[in-house]
């Protein structure tokens, strides 16, 4: 025994030496590194929040797992007993649930795919301290192909792991069926899926790849993070057409040519039921449109990758300095700068700095892009369910759906652009501001909500002003813009309460520590903005005297706070000046209960 | 000399910085006047830049006090900072702002009127060579050009002291002489200018004052004639490494040497 323990431990030995010499090749290592960048972004001062790969990895099965319990009470066999449903072919009822993940698999990766596209591919600093070393651009190529790869496999797996193992499992314990037909369940389910996140990996990188490879450089990187906020937001809306699986698949049965066909969801769900045998007609139709579809986004995933890879890995050193004003931005520029302050100062200056940062910034851009469109699309949404002819439906006031509408889009747009000032930008500049400024004589909430209303104004006012006239008159229009602006004004108040900052010239703060709370908090607080405030307008449009009610509530508000901040200021508690504070706080205070000093 | 005479502009009264366990300044005093351009010498890390930061008001001193002609610079600051121009040690700029862009925010921050800014940052970036790149983004400047707008912005306002840390790293040779002499011409216009570089001919050639610094002590200070008189027969270079008892730099190459050719047995 320890003579075949000794023999044991020397072959793990040499296998870990082996192990370990291959690693330290060239190939291995630029694999290595070009996965360490996929994971933390190239920068290595990026304001990416930056998770390990074990949480990170856990982050992307949690929805997942948390659709498979959700499930739990629909396949219970007890449960099903009571109801009736025993009977029920459990393979062709699932269907839906089905969809669901499918749905799942190609808005997670999707999603991801967008965030991570900047660092997917080499770049010019790596151009910069891989190019004199003596490695052949071949390898370098080869290297980061096979680590693009990996990583695309390791995201799918991630994914769709929970639901691989506990979706069949859920299903085939009220089926029942032998342990041969769980595991070929469990097969069909993982080729399904992950095809599914292959596919929308490949659409993502053929999109943004063939038009990085196609559009001048400055233009598609002026439109590049406003591109990917509405690919996020596209893969949003196929999720949530997760949850109307049922009727979906009930359309595509009873309508067999509408855009339901269309859904790339439906197609792989045409697969998974074929490979199951439990087709419909509909949905055999659509089953090699899976096929295909994978097939033509690998082929223009490849042709954009061999396209794109020259153009951003070595052609940096190529690239001319244009001026940074395209006419499109100038426009803009013009626009919001119309809301500036007038008189030359720290506001003009800090107005017209903050305009600039979230229009030129990769991250501010794509926070707002997301947050605009996921506006319009549920403002959209809401609206046609307003306008859609209905038996019972009252001439006047219009419906609660179609009030709802701009507050949507209002609400996120304030969110979008507030979340966006507390990311950073370019934090060692500021040395300008703090050596320029007394920080006690300046204050910076007036600038952020002079900011917030010229991104209001075009983006939800004008909008509401001209559609609304259009469907309903000039009265109601002025009203409901009036309104809005009241209560955007109101968000926009809650929103900035504290706010001592210059935007983007401070640490995030750690929005990681109560993350979920937060989240939870901003829905029901879009939910009570949205539902709350369209149903006090409804009310009010009945008797449109009532609205005078609006300025009177936000006046008393106002003096209320006031005397509030009055209050506090008197107490001490009150903080003033700007802050510049850079220190990230703990997650956990320790009170020291115990010390003695 | 005349400028002794002139009242002090600015002040270090036993500046000490402290971060936790360690002392990056102890105890350093000077004094600028009108007129005056205070260098500050010494090896890295001996406390140079933390000095220009306390000055700059980028930190706060741990002990001691910074006056501005004779008053404390925390009783006035916005005065003292509106008479402050500065340019660090690294110039960081917001790489997402156009060079005219970027000085027109420090402009207004500054409250210069909008004409007189258009027509003082036109004339200075024509002399330094950068009107024709003015509506590039920053981001692609190379370092000098972002030296040089560091330079303009803190020039725009006509300050009445001048704090520049290494201002020519960077710099080519034309924009380089072109500073030295901007440096000069505003000395004799009665600014103060306080001075910090590592490298000695610099100070040599611009300074009219010196301060050596190491381990965040002053080891010697003086005007640059008392500076050499002190070094007694050594040049300034000399006298500069028995001040800071730096490495034998003969040695310290020859080391490096042999340690290159070492890579190829």
């Amino acid at each position: 025994m320890p003579l075949l323990q000794r023999i044991a431990r020397r072959l793990r030995r040499r296998a870990f030496i082996q192990a370990g010499s291959f690693a330290r090749k060239p190939f291995p290592r630029l694999v290595r590194h070009f996965l360490a960048r996929m994971t933390r972004g190239s920068d290595s001062g990026s304001t990416e929040f930056e998770l390990g790969v074990g949480p990170l990895l856990g982050l992307l099965a949690a929805p997942g797992a948390f659709q498979c319990f959700l499930m739990l009470d629909k396949y219970s066999s007890l449960l099903n007993f009571f109801r009736g449903r025993l009977r029920e072919d459990l393979f062709v009822s699932s269907a839906p649930d089905k969809y669901m993940f499918v749905s799942i698999a190609m808005a997670i990766t999707g999603i991801v795919t967008v965030i991570k596209w900047d660092s997917i591919l080499p770049d010019g600093q790596d151009y910069l301290n891989l190019a004199p070393l003596p490695i052949r651009p071949r390898n370098v190529l080869f290297a980061n192909a096979t680590a693009i790869a990996i990583a695309v496999l390791v995201l799918a797996v991630a994914v769709n792991c929970a639901s691989v193992l506990l979706f069949p499992m859920f299903v085939s314990g009220a089926a029942q069926p032998s342990s041969i037909g769980l595991l070929d369940f469990m097969a069909t389910h993982a080729l399904c899926v992950i095809l599914s996140s292959l596919f929308a990996f490949c659409a993502v990188f053929a999109v943004l790849g063939l038009l990085s490879a196609l559009l001048p450089r400055e233009t598609f990187q002026a439109s590049s993070s406003w591109l990917r906020g509405v690919i996020v937001v596209a893969f949003i809306g196929l999720l949530l057409t997760g949850f109307a699986g049922p009727a979906l698949i009930h359309r595509l049965e009873t309508t067999p040519n509408s855009a339901v066909r269309l859904l790339p969801p439906m197609w792989y769900l045409g697969l998974y039921q074929s490979l199951q045998y439990r087709a419909t007609a509909q949905l055999t139709r659509l089953t090699p449109l899976a096929g295909i579809a994978i097939g033509a986004a690998l082929g223009l995933m490849l042709v954009s990758y061999a396209l794109s890879y020259r153009r951003r890995f070595a052609g940096v050193l190529e690239a001319v300095p244009r001026a940074a004003g395209q006419h499109w931005r100038r426009f803009a520029l013009a626009i919001l700068d119309c809301f500036s302050y007038r008189e030359s100062g720290f506001q003009r200056a800090s107005y017209r700095f903050v305009i600039r940062a979230l229009l030129r910034n990769e991250s501010q851009r794509f926070c707002m892009s997301v947050a605009v469109a996921l506006g319009w699309l549920l403002a959209f949404q809401s609206a046609s369910t307003g306008l859609a002819p209905r038996p019972n439906r009252l001439v006047w006031p219009p419906d609660v759906s179609l009030l709802t509408a701009p507050l949507m889009t209002a609400y996120l747009l304030m969110l979008g652009l507030r979340l966006a000032f507390e990311f950073p930008a370019a934090l060692p500049a500021n040395w300008i501001f703090q050596s320029t400024l007394p920080l006690l004589e300046h204050e910076t909430t007036g600038i952020c909500r002079r900011v917030m209303l010229a991104f209001l104004t075009p983006l939800v006012l004008l909008p509401n002003l001209v559609l609304s006239c259009w469907w309903e008159g000039l009265r109601f229009a002025a009203l409901h813009t009036f309104y809005t602006l009241a209560l955007s004004l109101c968000l926009i108040e809650i929103l900035l309460s504290g706010y001592r900052k210059i935007p983007f010239t401070c640490l995030t703060p750690g929005f990681r520590e109560n993350l979920l709370l937060r989240c939870l908090l901003q829905l029901l607080g879009f939910i009570a903005f949205t539902r709350g405030g369209a149903g006090l307008e409804h009310w009010m449009l009945l008797e449109p005297v009532r609205f005078l009610l609006v300025p009177v509530a936000m006046a008393a508000a106002h003096f209320w706070n006031q005397r509030r901040l009055r209050n506090a200021r008197d107490a001490g508690e009150l903080e003033i000046g700007l802050s510049f504070d850079s220190r990230l706080r703990p997650a956990i205070q320790r009170l020291r209960l115990f010390d003695s000093d | 000399m005349q400028t002794d005479v002139l009242a002090p502009v600015l002040q270090g009264h036993a500046l000490t910085k402290r971060y936790s366990a360690f002392t990056a300044v102890r105890d350093v005093s000077f004094v600028i006047r009108s007129g005056q351009i205070l260098g500050v010498l010494g090896p890295n890390g001996a406390g140079k830049s933390t000095i220009v930061k306390m000055i700059t008001g980028l930190v706060e001193p741990s002990d001691g006090a910074i006056l501005f002609k004779g008053r404390r610079v925390r009783d006035d600051l916005s005065e003292y900072k509106r008479a402050l121009g500065y340019v660090p040690e690294q110039p960081e700029l917001y790489g997402f702002l156009t060079g005219w862009e970027y000085l027109e925010m420090v402009a207004a921050l500054r409250r210069l009127d909008r004409r007189l800014f258009r027509e003082t940052a036109s004339a200075m970036l024509k002399a330094f060579t950068l009107y024709q790149s003015r509506d590039l983004p920053i981001s692609s400047y190379s370092k000098g050009m972002r030296q040089r707008i560091v330079l303009i912005s803190a020039l725009l306002h006509d300050p009445e002291l001048l704090v520049l840390d290494e201002p020519f790293s960077g710099l080519d040779v034309t924009s380089a002489m072109v500073l030295r002499r901007v440096i000069g011409l505003l000395a004799e216009r009665h600014k103060a200018v306080f001075f910090s570089s590592p490298v000695l001919e610099q100070a040599d050639r611009l300074c009219t004052h010196l301060l050596v610094l190491k381990g965040g002590s002053v080891v010697a200070s003086g005007s640059m004639d008392e500076m050499h008189a002190g070094f007694a027969g050594l040049d300034l270079e000399a006298g500069f490494l028995r001040l800071t008892q730096q490495v034998d730099v003969e040695s310290a190459a020859k080391n490096i040497v042999d340690a290159t050719a070492a890579t190829n047995r």
